[in-house]
């Protein structure tokens, strides 16, 4: 994906992360472990770039009667998904930032402020924030709480292999893979579900391969 | 304290303590309404004789005219094509507050436009009416109150479904929440609301377009059918204090109708004897049915009220009650057109949203170098007294 997709506005944000609102119909809605980009400085060419974490869709009194309700009609789910205001939110964990073209796995000097837009990251904008030995951003996901990290790990590594493949870098996954093993060494319950979760993915066998190559 | 619970919990002890003689009462009532109803069904001709001449002494008289069908029909949903559009509009105003800061009134009208079996997204259309400066002012001098406000709502909504009309896709339903027939008006026969005369210029304007209106009652506490059956009990000319006496008193017709009437069913069309008949004449002449439009065992029934061209046509009329069915379906055991609640839901202005206004109006103001305006005492007071939880 070449292309720079808005994929909503910001509605809530802190240091380390925040939360975008989109409406639910949007076709192209991103995938859990994508990358995102934020300009907050168009002048200094400050971006914050994300790494979305939880996608999570609100309700109300009348859809929830709806659910109930036999035969809803197209219609109707159209004027809710399209007319009412009930916004996809989806959480975003910053992971670094983009001053003036260099890219920085530090999180960014302030947060987002309301209502500023968010991208989905175009191929080149992944390949250039993940390029190695560039995984520093992979501590920001591993310290936070209450989120699926291996699930987020797995699909974020699943989007972006193919990527680093096409520009003539196979080895990023299992690049990856090692950085993580390395990272979580200290952590056995986290290192089990994040290698569950790769497994699951079909990634578990690079992983494997470099660790019995002797790369680690 | 709010409210002396004392002095309440004795009174609620003794009501608890008389409703069940009372509820006894009561399907007393209905078992004998119900008798009345069978023995009244078929006999039309002779019923209306009764109305009419119970109209000559009761001018404010408010009844059931039984017309073609039986008192005690049911007519099934009959299977067809559902219109191409629904077009349901509802209103909410804000009413000019003599002791808000600033004063102002605001009419907003929702319209929701709905087409059925098309595969499209329906249309949320808002209108937004400022009552300011000498709109403020009824034309003896006195500040609008709720109900001109109201009359205002009742004309816009008519107003802009004429509007809209033009650009539906036909067959076009036209639903609107409450009676067609307006509460208070005309209050007087003699000096109608100039408003009144356009409201009902606009249900004119839809019935020479063949629209289908309709004015949806939801729990209706209606006794019309019933009145009619009192004026049966009565003897061949009763005197006025016979008229006055209320025997069937508590039974609605819903409840009356409600074993009648499986789900889907309506009841027989019924003309509205009533003082605003006057007025509502020709093509718009106020009529009305019952229809079930519950699922289950229970029967949940509403008051549609309809123009009489549309009770003259059949099969529009059934397109009007498929309609209905298909938009209470939508929703599921709580029965309700889809369409209407989402009107509302467009309309609907929040307390919220009226605060809002009046910073906008109150900066527009200081931007002319009009000083800030003060609450009065009285509200200022009130509001630092306890946290206010609803429009007043």
């Amino acid at each position: 994906m070449n292309q720079t997709l808005q994929i909503g506005r910001l509605l809530r944000a802190s240091t380390t992360s925040c939360v975008v609102g989109c409406k639910v119909t949007q076709r192209e809605a991103p995938a859990l472990g994508s990358l995102v980009r934020i300009p907050i400085d168009s002048q200094t060419g400050i971006s914050i770039y994300g790494m979305i974490s939880d996608i999570h869709v609100d309700d109300d009194g009348l859809v929830r009667q709806l659910v109930t309700a036999e035969g809803v009609s197209d219609e109707v789910i159209l004027d809710n998904r399209n007319n009412r205001n009930v916004p996809l939110e989806i959480s975003v964990i910053f992971c670094g930032h983009e001053t003036g073209g260099k890219v920085s796995h530090l999180l960014p000097p302030r947060p987002p402020l309301t209502l500023d837009q968010i991208f989905l990251c175009t191929e080149e904008e992944v390949f250039a924030f993940t390029l190695p030995p560039r995984f520093g951003y992979f501590r920001h996901l591993l310290r936070a709480n209450d989120i699926p990290v291996g699930e987020i790990l797995a699909s974020h590594l699943q989007q972006t292999a193919p990527i680093h493949q096409q520009k003539g870098n196979p080895g990023w996954g299992r690049e990856a893979g090692r950085e993580l093993i390395t990272a979580l060494r200290d952590d056995y319950p986290v290192l089990i579900d994040v290698l569950r979760a790769l497994a699951d993915a079909g990634l578990l066998s690079d992983v494997i391969a470099a660790r019995s190559g002797g790369e680690l | 304290m709010p409210v002396n619970y004392q002095q309440i919990k004795e009174q609620v002890r003794k009501l608890g303590e008389l409703t069940p003689a009372y509820k006894q009462e009561m399907e007393t009532r209905l078992a004998f309404a119900a008798q009345r109803l069978q023995a009244a069904a078929g006999r039309n001709e002779e019923l209306r004789a009764k109305v009419e001449a119970a109209a000559q002494k009761v001018s404010h008289l408010r009844c059931a005219i039984p017309l073609a069908e039986s008192l005690d029909t049911a007519i099934p949903m009959q299977p067809g094509e559902l219109p191409g559009t629904i077009l349901a509009a509802d209103g909410s105003q804000i009413i000019p507050d003599p002791h808000a800061a600033v004063l102002f009134g605001v009419v907003n009208i929702g319209i929701f436009s709905f087409h059925p079996h098309q595969g499209s997204t329906p249309q949320e259309i808002t209108h937004t009416d400022l009552i300011y400066l000498d709109r403020l002012y009824n034309p003896s001098g006195g500040l609008i109150n709720e109900e001109m406000i109201s009359m205002l709502r009742d004309l816009e909504e008519r107003r802009l479904l004429v509007q809209h009309v033009a650009e539906a896709a036909c067959p076009v339903v036209t639903l609107t929440d409450g009676p067609l027939e307006l509460f208070r008006e005309p209050a007087s026969a003699a000096l109608p609301d100039p408003r009144f005369i356009e409201y009902l210029d606009a249900l004119k304007e839809l019935a020479s377009r063949r629209v289908v209106t309709a004015g949806y009652v939801d729990r209706p506490r209606a006794d019309l059918l019933v009145r009619l059956l009192e004026l049966d009990m009565f003897g061949e000319s009763p005197g006025m204090d016979e008229l006055r006496m209320r025997p069937l008193q508590g039974i609605t017709d819903a409840a009356l109708l409600g074993p009648l009437l499986p789900p889907g069913h309506r009841s027989a069309i019924f003309g509205l004897q009533s003082f605003s008949g006057k007025f509502f004449q020709d093509e718009i002449a106020l009529h009305f049915f019952y229809l079930n439009a519950g699922t289950g065992r229970e029967p949940w029934l509403a008051r549609v009220e309809i123009p009489a061209w549309l009770a003259q046509d059949e099969d529009t009329l059934a397109l009007l009650q498929r309609t209905l069915i298909a938009e209470c379906q939508q929703l599921g055991q709580s029965a309700y057109p889809y369409s209407l609640l989402r009107a509302h839901e467009i309309a609907l202005v929040t307390l919220q949203d009226k605060e809002y206004l009046e910073n906008m109006v109150g900066l527009e103001l200081l931007k002319q170098g009009i000083a800030p305006q003060v609450k009065s005492h009285k509200q200022s007071l009130k509001d630092m007294a306890g946290t206010r939880t609803r429009l007043k």
